[in-house]
């Protein structure tokens, strides 16, 4: 039983990450209805950029993550101007299928300018471990899991309650009444992005002071899709807990499939299948919007 | 039915043909001879190439069945195609003759296929292209974990194909047999397309609701797509399986879908031809990388070197080239050129 | 109708007639070169400078091209040079299986220099039907079966005989009380489940005591919920099957689990890597290794330095420099009886009785029946931050453990 326990605390813990990367996925979706599947290459980009200013051109930790943030602005402008902005009003799979194809491009990008050695990172947190629970536990979790949960609380409020974040939302339900009370859309996607490579960016950094960064971190990208639909495509809460039950229940699963039924590396698979059983129940997630189509 | 100007039918029939005029089964014939020429001429590795593509088409026209006439995103085909391999390699290690093991791994991939098509009663667009990912990595975890029945972690080794006491254990022999089987895949795609069936599918694309009212039963012509086309998946892998005589788990990845959603992409989302540009342009791709690699690393050696490694970039900024300034695919640039030659000096 | 009939007929007719003629074998000319002309020596080169396992394939490329070149500037292979053709693979097995093909058939090599297990298992048999060696970087205990893969070699002990060798090591070091407790982490993944079985029979066979094992992912980046019940279960002695990143990942965990336990690698997840990435959690760890650590005292160092102006590179140069030292001598031998072909070469290889790669790996032999090079495992320990030698592990040749 207290292994269990050990287990629910390890991945609410590991859970954080999936949570902040899942922040920026439905960020964009929010605004653009556009699934992105770059989203692990974008938290591997931000990794990148921060340990180049830190390590290659030695620039105090402080300064060079905001130096990265500013960075990702302009990376997420880019983003949306080149690639996105010509297929707006395009069907679902093309707009898939340019997110997949963006993420090969910035893959092989950092793999030409930073070689595909494995680079280590600047630590800057102190690596004592924090007990809770009777699990020890490494600071650079506690420090996402907190980081989470004040991006979350950042954007809900922006949402909410600033003209720019209700113009965004007003922009995602529907995109012509939006244009014809003067909200100018471009802006919005542009926006959008710029905040979503922010968040990654935070993502990143996070992930690379875990283990390290190579060119393959960006699979985590693939990780963010249970917890997301979890939580609902285009909801905020739903992001955040999404990602912290997903990393809760592939624990558990994991756990469980080892003692019960004797299989190794369930964990892996395990995020899927409840995937697609919470596809087949309630597909719009815990807090989605429920789609209602009128014949 | 694009109609072209100067053909006038008297029947359904002759409306329905594929190839509708004299010149162009004129054209397919030659192209057919070419075909069989072909091995006599080139050179073994050109031949080994174009058995890869070959493989390929089968495998993008049982895509774009699916995704292009149905509609319905698709992102398991890598798994469907492993499931082809490891089904039909079983069937040949247990003795059973070629034909009819590529058959039966057809069929238990179609299988497969319409139980994983299920959710598409209830999901649409990114919902189910979410599903079908699932889909992916749940059946590359079952091929990892298969025991005997896929050989776990060790794959499985297969013997080239054998039929009739003729085995086809060099290129040249495998060009043939994959040739007939292409030939045939694609004329039954070409077929479902302009039956009653393709004629749900299309409108199953274009609006669901619609088609719902006007009484084409949307769950039973999904899982009919669903099963199709993970039957040609099927046959493609069996193919892959035996021309290659070794598979494994990790060939049958997410990578092997995105490619294959990168050929009907880049070839035209719902035509057969699409699909057999999209595969000959996918497939040479890495092979026209190494040949600019070599030029250019005549003059300067390093870069030949980053050339290669870029490829992974080189394919992800073509896909997004082609969806930024040709959304249509090859295909319509194949009919552009066509209509261009045909209507001159008329631009229409 | 007519008319469509008739073409129909004289089409199926052209095409059964053209099947027939193209089913009467191909002109195969395997690739030869006759004994006394000077022309070079043409090898291919399959390794993955992209993809997930660059980070280590790049290295050791750099080492097989260090190792050509060192070769062709001591004379060659009695004067013809070797011309080596390297390729990407990229971890993809359709881009190595066609460029395989390209160079065996259109550049007619004599041998490949090939890495990682994926592409070196889907051409097992495409090996044998050429009849071109094959030196691989995946130590994988079946390809040392010459009855199932006759056409591949390589120069590292396999995984199995690594882990058994190690187990050795600590056995013969036990000075506890009672039977040594092991467990097994290993990944879900073929590298990491093939030497299981065998490790497991030997420990079982020196008297271990196998407590348990975890499974823990190539890609993971936090082991805790893993390593949990292996804590309580208390292990001596702890298998990681993995690469550097999930070994540090593992390391770190452990460490901060508070587990006491010797974690022993194998050969591909520990290197100059892992104590950068796992700090101060790696002191202590003990790493399989089949070649010398730069910089150390031995022959072949000399002329590793020389070629790479003294920069250091990891064990995987090292590595991928005794491979074309062996491919170099096999091919002499070769070169000597006649013709250079893939077979000759095949033949000379199995010749080869503990030949001494400069010092750089243990002895390496080959026989008809049996491609095992060696029994032999370089056991380094990681003390502060760097490898360190400890013992040269020699197992018996045992029949019993050819090919697993």
């Amino acid at each position: 039983m207290e292994y269990y326990l050990q287990l629910i605390v390890n991945g609410l813990v590991v859970g954080g990450i999936y949570s902040l990367v899942a922040l920026g996925f439905v960020i964009i979706y929010k605004a653009t209805k556009v699934v992105n599947f770059a989203q692990g290459e974008l938290v591997m980009v931000g990794a990148y950029m921060c340990f180049a200013l830190t390590v290659q051109f030695n620039i105090p930790f402080i300064w060079a993550f905001f130096i990265t943030l500013g960075f990702s602005v302009l990376l997420g402008l880019a983003i949306e101007r080149m690639v996105l902005r010509p297929l707006i009003g395009e069907e679902h799979i093309s707009v898939i299928m340019v997110t997949v194809g963006m993420s090969s491009v910035l893959k092989s990008l950092v793999q030409l300018f930073w070689g595909t050695q494995i680079k280590v990172y600047p630590q800057v947190l102190p690596s004592e471990p924090i007990v809770i629970a009777g699990l020890p536990v490494a600071p650079v979790y506690i420090a996402a899991f907190v980081l989470s949960a004040v991006l979350f609380a950042i954007f809900s409020v922006f949402f909410k309650y600033s003209r720019t974040g209700i113009a965004m939302r007003a922009t995602a339900f529907d995109q012509q009444a939006a244009q014809s009370m003067g909200i100018g859309i471009k802006n919005i996607f542009a926006m959008s992005w710029c905040i979503a490579c922010v968040v990654s960016s935070v993502g990143g950094v996070i992930l690379g002071n875990i283990n390290g960064i190579n060119s393959h971190i960006g699979h985590l990208g693939l990780k963010v899709f249970p917890a997301v639909i979890l939580g609902g495509l285009d909801s905020l809460l739903g992001a955040a807990l999404g990602g912290l039950i997903i990393g809760v229940l592939e624990n558990v699963c994991d756990g469980a499939a080892r003692q019960l039924l004797g299989l190794g590396g369930f964990r892996e698979v395990a995020a899927f299948i409840i995937l697609v059983i919470i596809l087949m129940i309630k597909p719009y997630g815990l807090f989605g919007t429920k789609e209602i189509e009128r014949v | 039915m694009q109609g072209k100007c100067g053909l006038f039918f008297t029947s359904y029939c002759g409306e329905a043909r594929i190839f509708q005029s004299g010149f162009q089964k004129l054209m397919v014939v030659l192209l057919i001879a070419a075909l069989c020429v072909a091995p006599l001429v080139l050179d073994v590795f050109t031949t080994s190439v174009m058995n890869l593509i070959f493989i390929s088409v089968i495998g993008a026209v049982s895509l774009n069945l699916l995704t292009g006439v149905c509609g319905q995103i698709s992102l398991g085909h890598g798994a469907f195609i492993g499931v082809g391999a490891y089904a039909a390699g079983q069937c040949s290690l247990h003795g059973v003759p070629f034909p009819l093991a590529i058959l039966t791994g057809g069929l238990i991939t179609a299988m497969v296929g319409m139980v994983f098509g299920v959710p598409s009663l209830r999901l649409k667009g990114i919902y189910l292209a979410i599903a079908t990912l699932a889909a992916q990595l749940v059946l590359e975890y079952v091929f990892l974990h298969g025991g005997v029945l896929t050989g776990g972690s060790n794959g499985l080794l297969l013997d080239p194909p054998q039929m009739f006491g003729f085995s086809f254990d060099t290129e040249g022999r495998m060009y043939y047999l994959l040739f007939a089987f292409t030939a045939a895949s694609l004329l039954m795609v070409s077929n479902i397309m302009r039956s009653k069936y393709g004629r749900a599918f299309v409108s199953i694309r274009d609006f669901y609701l619609s088609a719902e009212i006007v009484g084409v039963n949307l769950f039973w012509y999904k899982l009919i797509a669903f099963g199709v086309s993970s039957f040609l998946a099927g046959v493609a892998g069996g193919l892959w399986g035996h021309y290659t005589g070794y598979i494994s788990a990790e060939q049958f990845n997410i990578g092997l879908s995105i490619s294959y959603l990168a050929m009907i992409i880049i070839g035209g989302l719902g035509s057969v031809i699409g699909s057999v540009f999209g595969a000959i342009f996918i497939v040479l791709l890495p092979e026209v990388l190494n040949i600019v690699a070599n030029g250019v690393g005549a003059y300067f050696p390093d870069i030949a070197q980053h050339i290669v490694a870029l490829r992974e970039g080189v394919f992800g900024l073509v896909l997004i080239l082609f969806l930024i300034f040709e959304p249509e695919g090859l295909a319509n640039r194949w009919r552009l050129a066509k209509a261009y030659w045909k209507l001159y000096p008329f631009a229409h | 109708m007519r008319v469509g009939t008739i073409i129909t007929a004289v089409c199926i007719t052209l095409l059964a007639g053209l099947m027939l003629f193209g089913c009467g074998g191909e002109d195969k000319k395997s690739a030869e070169t006759s004994t006394n002309d000077a022309s070079p020596i043409k090898v291919g080169g399959l390794i993955d400078l992209s993809g997930p396992t660059s980070s280590v394939g790049a290295p050791y490329a750099d080492g097989i091209k260090g190792g050509v070149k060192y070769v062709n500037e001591n004379g060659g292979i009695d004067g013809r040079m070797i011309e080596l053709n390297l390729q990407d693979t990229a971890y993809n097995v359709q881009q190595g299986l066609s460029l395989y093909k390209k160079m065996v058939n259109t550049d007619k090599v004599v041998c490949i220099q090939g890495y990682g297990s994926a592409v070196t298992e889907a051409l097992i048999r495409n090996l044998a039907k050429d009849k071109i060696p094959d030196l691989s970087a995946s130590y994988s205990a079946h390809l040392t079966d010459p009855k199932k893969a006759p056409y591949n070699f390589f120069i590292a002990a396999d995984y199995s005989t690594q882990a058994r060798a190690a187990i050795k090591y600590f056995h013969e070091n036990w000075k506890g009380e009672g039977a040594p407790k092991i467990a097994f982490i290993y990944p879900d993944h073929p590298y990491g489940l093939a030497p299981i079985a065998g490790a497991k029979a030997y420990a079982t066979e020196l008297g271990y005591d196998i407590v348990g094992e975890a499974n823990v992912s190539l890609k993971a980046i936090d082991a805790t919920t893993e390593l949990l019940p292996l804590k309580n279960l208390a292990p001596d002695f702890c298998w990681i099957g993995g690469t550097t990143p999930s070994t540090s990942v593992i390391l770190k965990s452990a460490k901060n689990i508070g587990m006491n336990t010797t974690f022993f690698t194998n050969i591909w997840g520990s290197d100059e890597n892992l104590p950068m990435l796992a700090g101060n959690d790696a002191n202590g760890a003990y790493s399989n290794q089949a070649a010398a650590v730069y910089g150390q005292d031995v022959p072949g160092m000399k002329a590793i330095m020389e070629i790479t102006d003294n920069k250091p590179q990891m064990t995987h140069y090292t590595r991928g420099f005794v491979s074309v030292l062996v491919m170099a001598e096999g091919l002499k031998r070769a070169n000597a009886n006649g013709p250079v072909t893939g077979e000759s070469l095949k033949t000379a290889l199995e010749t080869l009785r503990d030949f001494d790669p400069m010092g750089l790996a243990p002895l390496i032999s080959y026989f008809p029946d049996d491609h095992r090079p060696n029994m032999a495992v370089f056991l380094y320990v990681i003390k502060d931050g760097k490898l360190s030698f400890v013992k040269e592990e020699i197992l018996n040749r045992r029949a019993d453990w050819l090919g697993h």
